[in-house]
């Protein structure tokens, strides 16, 4: 794999973040570097099984079925980021993954912006056929100047699949950053995500829209690390359209510095039986941080079991000076408190991307400063 | 001596509260503070300990004849002072993740059998029974070979056998050579520990009383602490 002469300190940075330039981890991996690939990797697991891993531009022409799947559950209406997207014709990933096939070694895609000024636009797709599993670990990062990512990700889950989705971002202060996501989760499918945002960011808002059928299910996780001027948007919908299905919106928020986080939260329920939970916490780091929770809960019909707790606060006193007793300093003790509060269970996503979830937040305990 | 107590006063919010408290204790000692409730015993121990609120107005903390009065709390742990709080606050990191992190801290991979293992997946202290509070505490303590142990009423809200179990910890620190401060409210827990060096009353912020343990656990048990008030 060649990602360029000066890749080297940068490759360090992604290999922080938990890219695996080798690609030995993963069953296949998709690199884009600004707006060109860098690396495709399909392993004979997925080959054999007949999983597509490709560039979606390629796919597009290569196959007249992935059209079908194009601007569904994203409607270029829907706001000018996807417009713009839309109109070109750009890199991304296509994933496929056929009926009943369950792969549990997981796929990774990574998109990183290595020079200052660029547009990094992508068009991901990924489609899991019936019953079929998969575990995607997408990083996005940027390890330049100025620079923008519009990032459209549209996912479509057939009846009885499921996708674990980890995304993971480590942007510059200077990245502008507009990812958008929609996914339509059939009846009985599932969909995992967690997200955590690592590094500080100039701008980024982000609100995955998603649909679920008859008991199909729905989990969202996000954990947000806003440092120094840091602005941060994220939240995600969950529309429960049919009966039995379930949703759950988790977010936690550490704001230090001077950044801005923001925790939108909206389920939505259209039918009876359905059940809905939104649980956002937000802890200040500094006096001129700000948070705010913004949860929404609306039922159009009788029978829906919609729930929120949001809260806001600051490190426990107490706790840090029953930490410090103990011989922590108090970087350590807050440290500590941090990785406890981002503790929040990942029972729900596969044992094998655990650690590198893990990884990701002993980073966030360890960035988190009083 | 290897901790000395030379006339510490204390203060909260300007108000004093210790007078001038004078305090020795060697290696593998046990000196137990009695006294009754609000008379300053868990406040002495912080105090020691540098824990706010508490402002040390005068006075020496000398351990090993070097000045650690103002010491912060961390650097006093690192010296080899341990505290066990009497009501430690729930915090929301898994027992084990903490366990793991002081083991880090002091380099070791000691497990404390106190501590009970169906608590290593809960937050710490997070609706733990008192006794399992108070074996978490001490299993922590344990685990951080202290060179002084401060123990704040270790007893309090344990059962009978519970309360067994905390006197064999305190009686194998004292076998590793700790220095052990026990601050107990009745006392009932010293019939299970094995010989007591000394004894103090401490009755409205001042030392009022000291001797050899029996003498002062006898006045305490036949007379209570009226005589000092």
């Amino acid at each position: 794999m060649e990602l360029g002469e000066k890749m080297s300190e940068k490759e360090k940075k992604l290999s922080q973040l938990g890219v695996d330039l080798s690609g030995t981890k993963f069953a296949g991996s998709y690199i884009q570097k600004n707006d060109y690939i860098v690396q495709l990797m399909v392993k004979q697991l997925l080959r054999k099984n007949n999983v597509i891993l490709m560039d979606l531009a390629e796919a597009i022409e290569k196959f007249s079925w992935v059209k079908s799947y194009l601007w569904k559950v994203l409607s270029p209406e829907k706001d000018k980021y996807i417009r713009e997207v839309s109109e070109e014709k750009v890199h991304g990933t296509l994933l496929y993954v056929p009926p009943r096939i369950r792969i549990s070694m997981p796929i990774q895609s990574c998109f990183f912006i290595s020079d200052p000024d660029i547009v990094q636009k992508v068009h991901n797709v990924i489609i899991l056929d019936k019953n079929s599993e998969i575990t995607l670990n997408t990083t996005c990062a940027a390890v330049a100047g100025e620079a923008t990512h519009l990032g459209i990700t549209e996912i479509y889950l057939k009846e009885g699949a499921k996708l674990n989705y980890v995304m993971i971002h480590g942007w510059s202060p200077e990245t502008f950053v507009r990812p958008r996501t929609g996914a339509f989760v059939e009846k009985n499918g599932i969909l995992n995500m967690f997200y955590a945002n690592l590094k500080p960011v100039r701008d980024i808002q982000s609100y995955p829209y998603i649909i679920l059928e008859e008991k199909a299910s729905a989990n969202t996780t996000s954990i947000l690390l806003g440092i120094k001027n840091s602005h941060i948007n994220i939240g995600s919908k969950i529309v429960l359209r049919d009966k039995e299905s379930k949703g759950e919106i988790l977010s936690r928020a550490i704001a230090q510095d001077n950044s801005k986080i923001t925790m939108p939260a909206e389920i939505e329920s259209y039918t009876s039986n359905t059940k809905g939970h939104i649980d956002c916490k937000g802890l200040q780091l500094s006096e001129k941080s700000y948070i705010e929770s913004l949860p929404i809960l609306k039922s159009y019909t009788m029978g829906s079991e919609l729930t929120h707790e949001a809260t806001i606060g600051k490190l426990s006193e107490e706790g840090l000076n029953y930490l410090m007793s103990k011989g922590f300093d108090e970087d350590e003790a807050t440290s500590l408190l941090v990785r406890g509060f981002i503790d929040v269970g990942l029972g729900n996503l596969p044992i094998i991307v655990r650690p590198q979830i893990e990884v990701a937040l002993n980073i966030i305990a360890r960035l988190a400063k009083g | 001596m290897l901790l000395k107590i030379s006339d510490l006063t204390v203060a909260i919010e300007k108000k004093i509260i210790l007078h001038k408290i004078n305090l020795k204790i060697n290696e593998g000692e046990i000196h137990v503070i009695f006294g009754p409730n609000g008379s300053g015993k868990s406040t002495l121990l912080k105090s020691i300990m540098s824990i706010p609120p508490y402002e040390i107005v005068s006075g020496k903390i000398l351990l090993d004849n070097e000045d650690i009065t103002y010491l912060k709390s961390y650097e006093k742990a690192r010296k080899g002072i341990a505290i066990a709080y009497q009501t430690p606050p729930p915090i929301e990191i898994k027992t084990k993740y903490l366990l793991k992190k002081l083991q880090e801290k002091y380099k070791n991979d000691y497990k404390p059998e106190i501590i009970p293992k169906n608590l290593y997946e809960r937050n710490i202290f997070v609706g733990f029974s008192g006794g399992e509070s108070k074996k978490t505490e001490l299993g922590l303590i344990l685990l951080q070979k202290p060179r002084v142990a401060l123990l704040d009423e270790p007893d309090s809200g344990v059962d009978v056998d519970g309360i067994k179990d905390v006197a064999k910890v305190i009686n194998k620190l004292r076998d590793m050579g700790s220095a052990i401060m026990l601050v107990t409210h009745q006392g009932f827990i010293t019939k299970y520990i094995d010989n007591i060096d000394k004894a103090y009353v401490l009755i409205n912020g001042k030392i009022v009383f000291s001797g050899d343990f029996l003498t002062v656990y006898r006045k305490i048990i036949t007379e209570g602490y009226r005589e000092w008030s």
